[in-house]
């Protein structure tokens, strides 16, 4: 038989045990659901990266297209991105300066 | 060889004189074995603990495993936290120009009406109408 030190002994490693049980149950299922945000996440900005080409192209066809036909309506789609067109032409290049004349 | 049974007792070491005496000697041998207590040392104690021992540890090294794993995932979430809010950032551009360039288009705009036909044409079609697609959550 087991004297009283010896029983509430294996009471508490049992009580212990069974806490553990139960504290890693949920910590299991807490880590899955992190598992399952980390992985929506990343998914979401695996998505975002491949659709960065797509607008940019966008971007650049109606700043194109809002140059060449001079739309204000694109040019306002474009000002809601903060993307602000200029149809200013962009200076006339300098004209080269003369050759330095070879000293005789 | 032939089995003889021996002419001692081998369990007590007593010399057995004679047959006839023996038997009553014996029994009363044998009833004072009965009668003696357990041998002590053996108690269900020492299995018991290794058992809830064994119990005990291996969910704990569980528990820290755990621990470790959420933690790993927090740095990670962390981590993710910048190209989220790119991600964000530009899906709600993407959203936005791709709705304004087809209500555009449906107006009547004829540059709209192209980059609509452009972007056909490559598989894209816009739905002006339907609802911007929800972020996954930012927070745990």
């Amino acid at each position: 038989m087991l004297n009283s030190k010896q029983f509430w002994t294996l009471n508490v490693l049992g009580l212990a045990a069974l806490v553990l049980v139960i504290a890693n149950m949920v910590a299991f299922s807490h880590n899955r659901d992190a598992q399952v945000d980390v992985n929506t996440r990343g998914a979401y900005i695996q998505q975002a990266a491949q659709l960065q080409p797509l607008y940019q192209q966008i971007i650049k066809a109606l700043a194109d297209l809002s140059v060449r036909n001079n739309d204000p309506q694109l040019r306002e789609v474009l000002a809601k991105q903060g993307i602000s067109v200029s149809t200013t032409p962009p200076p006339a290049a300098q004209p080269p300066a003369p050759a330095a004349q070879p000293k005789k | 060889m032939s089995s003889v049974p021996p002419t001692s007792d081998a369990r007590t070491g007593a010399a057995a004189p004679s047959m006839q005496r023996q038997a009553p000697h014996h029994s009363h041998e044998r009833t004072e074995r009965e009668r003696e207590p357990a041998p002590t040392g053996h108690g269900p104690f020492v299995p018991l603990l290794l058992l809830a021992l064994a119990v005990v540890l291996w969910p704990a090294y569980q528990a820290v495993q755990l621990n470790k794993e959420r933690q790993n995932l927090a740095t990670v979430f962390a981590n993710q936290k910048t190209q989220y809010d790119t991600a964000v950032k530009l899906r709600t551009s993407l959203d936005t120009v791709a709705r304004d360039t087809a209500t555009l288009a449906s107006n009547g705009n004829a540059d709209a009406k192209l980059i609509v036909q452009e972007l056909a044409k490559r598989g894209i079609t816009i739905n002006p109408n339907a609802p911007a697609a929800e972020p996954p959550t930012a927070d745990r």
